[in-house]
């Protein structure tokens, strides 16, 4: 008797989280009604413990960027709309919101090089996952035109322009998907107001000033401290806890 | 020495200029003396030399040059002389006086040397230049490919801008590759070198090719310090003596076409170094330094914009401020507003363009009791006047209004032409993020990607299968249609199986006739398609010929020559056919066809 209780009580104590945990929608739907009533620091508190449950969305992302907003934490909130982006880009109200949050900041204007501004656009074309059915799509149309052009016979030289071009849509598509994984993987988010270090230690000479909501490449990390680079160029070196990166993950080292 | 006179006053501008290609010259060679007279398009009579005691001169001829460059008609008239030295020593060419269109043009005397053959100097890297110039005296090669450093300035303030020229003057040589020039100097700033130009000099009545490279300098330091040299590195391009190789392609290697494709030169390089120039630095004069004196030095003048002054709190004012002048741009720190209680302002954006540098910069009034943008003022070192001067920028007067209140609706024809909301309290109009999404829409494990999935591995694989496999039957489709040899190997098998039922259905019903019938179409059917022969060429004579090479048992063969035997046979003596000798046909054909598609299965 006493070996059925220990086993049940183990057996529970592995899945309690997983069976009796609440479901991501309930606890959403909480968070929505605690924003709705301005209790802000609650709702935030709710979105973030789904995402700590292992579980993450576009809107999940897109309301807690308000809740921040509401709080007054730009940069968390101008994170959390990045993050939102990677899941639905060409959302109104998320272009609107993030628009408004960059405006306010103390920072400059993100402008960069022309390349630069091209390939954010490039990247912001297509969610994370439409990128791979998208190529999916691609791939199948090109396999099915060029039998299509075998079967019917078509002209040597139109079977040559169709799989040319089909062939340029993957590649191109693979750019922009590349150019969209580059982006999220090493954006980061200024949340604190910082100078950024010519090297990684404390005392060392400012290069230049960040501010909170302010959008860097994180380089390398080393230790604590990362090697980041601001929009027109400016590399310098600043503690981890000074920013966030849009996709927690491996660094580049 | 320039040898140039040039007549006062002259409408049209007239020069003389007497120069020689050397001023060495071997016992027993000559050098080349050229009386130039720019200005006019020939002359009447040539120009006579004095008579030089142990000089002969000979008159080799007049060339006159005419050039119109951006619609400036220039002209040149020379006269070309050989002269030879009869004797050791030194001579002097006096000075020339010439009257042309009424003007009086003088040019300067040369001093050149006569020596006698062993005296001449042997310098490397000279060239041969062969022909006429055969003879030539070779010179010291420092007289004629040198380096010339000069600084505009040789007392100057610290980060005071002054100009530096590199001159590589070339006599006589053929010289290539040459680099920028490096100027040694650690205390100095030195700009990158302009495009560097060309032209002729004459130097002490020695015409020379002139590349001058040009740039600015700025001191580093207080005190006296060296600048240079100046080191020149360059390719010197000297005739290889390959000696001439006949043989075949003697034409090709034939001095003309090599010189022609430039295979007979040889290239050396060469470094020249210029002379050290000593430079003293000032420091500059603590007296009446400003407390906001950047440390630029030079002339400047700033100029600012501002742009909209009229417009609303909160809306940005761009200020452009511009900054030019000759003095260090990379160190001359522009002004820029800072914020305060009145303005919140962004980082400037600056760039810096050759002797401009422009600084961008948004500005934003934070209340409608904002009058004017400030003015700022840019401090510098004059080093003409040896003053701080300052160069001020603004006010600019705004008119910030405050923001607007929402407008009451009106109605068109009504009486009151304003409804009264006076008990309504008016909204601010403002500006907020868009409210929270209702639904939270798909939810996905952290980090989930598409495309790491199984799903999406599957149709990936679906679709490449499938593509291929598409590809591999397009290609069989088409040999079927194309090769006839393998459409048949194809259908064999399937006219074998198809006569064998015919023939097992006619042995089944006992008819005879109709049996053998089947049993030869088959046959001929099978063998036509298996060994691609014409319809009804097979036959009890020459099947054993048709089956060579095959490696087909002999026992087959002889089985299938005595069935078509038997089924020529059959077609005019039935009755001779019992049912065991049609089953033995069937079973040696079932077999003769088995053996051979396994054997020719191995072999195709």
């Amino acid at each position: 008797m006493s070996k059925t209780i220990v086993i049940s009580l183990i057996f529970y104590l592995i899945f309690a989280g997983k069976v009796f945990a609440e479901e991501p929608s309930a606890v959403f739907a909480k968070a929505n009604t605690e924003y709705q009533q301005g209790r802000y620091e609650e709702a935030g508190g709710l979105y973030e413990q789904i995402l700590e449950s292992g579980q993450e969305s576009g809107a999940l992302y897109y309301n807690l960027g308000n809740s921040y907003f509401k709080k007054g934490q730009i940069g968390k909130a101008i994170l959390n709309y990045e993050r939102a982006l990677d899941f639905f880009p060409r959302d109104a109200d998320l272009q609107a919101n993030y628009a408004f949050a960059r405006s306010i900041t103390r920072g400059l204007d993100e402008r960069g090089t022309v390349f630069a501004r091209f390939a954010k656009r490039g990247a912001l074309l297509l969610a994370r996952n439409e990128y791979a059915w998208v190529a999916l799509f691609l791939l199948g149309v090109l396999a099915g035109v060029h039998l299509m052009s075998l079967s019917f016979n078509w002209r040597r030289n139109l079977q040559t322009v169709v799989i040319m071009v089909g062939l340029l849509a993957l590649i191109f598509h693979g750019f922009f998907w590349v150019l969209h994984e580059r982006f999220f993987a090493r954006r980061a988010i200024v949340l604190k107001d910082s100078s950024v270090l010519f090297e990684p230690r404390e005392g060392a000479t400012a290069h230049f000033q960040v501010y909170e909501g302010d959008p860097v490449e994180v380089l390398k990390i080393q230790d604590s401290w990362g090697k980041v680079a601001r929009f027109d160029g400016k590399e310098g070196w600043i503690t981890t806890d000074h920013f966030e990166r849009l996709r927690r993950g491996k660094t580049n080292q | 020495m320039m040898c140039t006179g040039i007549s006062p006053g002259a409408a049209k501008e007239i020069s003389f200029q007497a120069d020689v290609d050397r001023t060495i010259v071997e016992l027993g060679s000559y050098l080349r003396l050229t009386l130039t007279v720019t200005g006019v398009d020939g002359l009447d009579q040539p120009i006579e030399l004095p008579q030089i005691d142990g000089l002969e001169s000979r008159l080799l001829g007049p060339q006159t040059r005419v050039s119109i460059i951006n619609g400036q008609y220039s002209s040149s008239y020379s006269l070309v002389y050989f002269l030879y030295p009869l004797r050791v020593g030194t001579f002097k060419i006096p000075s020339l006086t010439l009257t042309v269109e009424n003007q009086t043009v003088q040019s300067e005397p040369i001093t050149i040397e006569a020596v006698g053959t062993s005296q001449a100097p042997v310098a490397s890297g000279s060239t041969s230049e062969g022909g006429a110039q055969q003879g030539m005296v070779q010179q010291n090669l420092s007289e004629r490919i040198f380096v010339v450093l000069e600084a505009s300035r040789n007392d100057v303030y610290v980060n005071e801008r002054f100009d530096v020229t590199v001159k590589l003057f070339v006599n006589g040589m053929d010289v290539r590759n040459i680099s920028y020039p490096q100027i040694k100097a650690q205390e100095f700033f030195l700009e990158d070198f302009q495009q560097p130009a060309q032209y002729e000099q004459v130097l002490e009545g020695v015409r020379y090719q002139v590349v001058e490279f040009k740039t600015f300098a700025y001191a580093l330091q207080p005190g006296a310090f060296d600048f240079g040299p100046a080191e020149e590195t360059c390719q010197l391009a000297i005739r290889g003596d390959q000696g001439r190789q006949k043989g075949f392609g003697g034409f090709f290697e034939d001095d003309f076409f090599n010189d022609f494709f430039g295979r007979n030169y040889i290239l050396r390089p060469l470094t020249i170094s210029s002379k050290t120039l000593q430079l003293t630095i000032r420091p500059l004069p603590l007296e009446g330094r400003p407390a906001d004196f950047s440390g630029a030095v030079g002339k400047f003048v700033l100029d600012a914009v501002a742009s909209p002054l009229q417009l609303k709190v909160g809306d940005p004012i761009t200020t452009r401020l511009t900054l030019a002048g000759n003095g260090n741009m990379r160190t001359a720190e522009i002004p820029i507003f800072k914020e305060n209680g009145d303005f919140k302002a962004y980082e400037p954006q600056v760039t810096v363009k050759g002797n401009v540098k422009i600084s961008e910069q948004v500005i934003i009034p934070k209340h409608s009791g904002v009058k004017a943008v400030p003015a700022v003022s840019f401090w510098s070192f004059n080093p003409e006047t040896a003053r701080y001067e300052e160069q001020p920028a603004g006010p600019f007067a705004l008119n910030v209004a405050p923001l607007e209140v929402k407008e009451l609706p009106q109605i068109v024809g009504s009486s009151s032409r304003t409804l009264n909301f006076s008990n309504t309290q008016e909204d601010v109009l403002g500006k907020d993020i868009s409210f929270i999404k209702d639904r939270p829409g798909r939810f996905y494990d952290r980090g989930y990607q598409a495309w790491r999935s199984i799903f999406f591995g599957t149709v990936l694989a679906l679709i490449l299968m499938g593509w291929g496999f598409g590809y591999v039957w397009h290609r069989f489709s088409v040999r079927v249609k194309t090769d006839e040899r393998f459409a048949g190997r194809l259908k064999a098998p399937y006219y074998a199986r198809r006569g064998l039922k015919d023939a097992e259905r006619f042995l089944a019903s006992n008819d005879v006739r109709g049996f053998y019938d089947a049993i030869h179409a088959t046959v001929q059917q099978y063998f036509r398609n298996r060994l691609h022969k014409p319809l009804g060429s097979i036959s009890a004579s020459n099947i054993r010929s048709s089956f060579q090479g095959i490696g087909v048992q002999e026992d087959v063969v002889s089985s299938l020559e005595r069935l078509l035997v038997d089924c020529d046979a059959a077609r005019y003596a039935s009755a001779q056919f019992n049912r065991d000798r049609m089953e033995r046909t069937f079973q040696d054909l079932r077999r003769a066809i088995d053996q051979i598609e396994r054997k020719c299965r191995l072999r195709f």
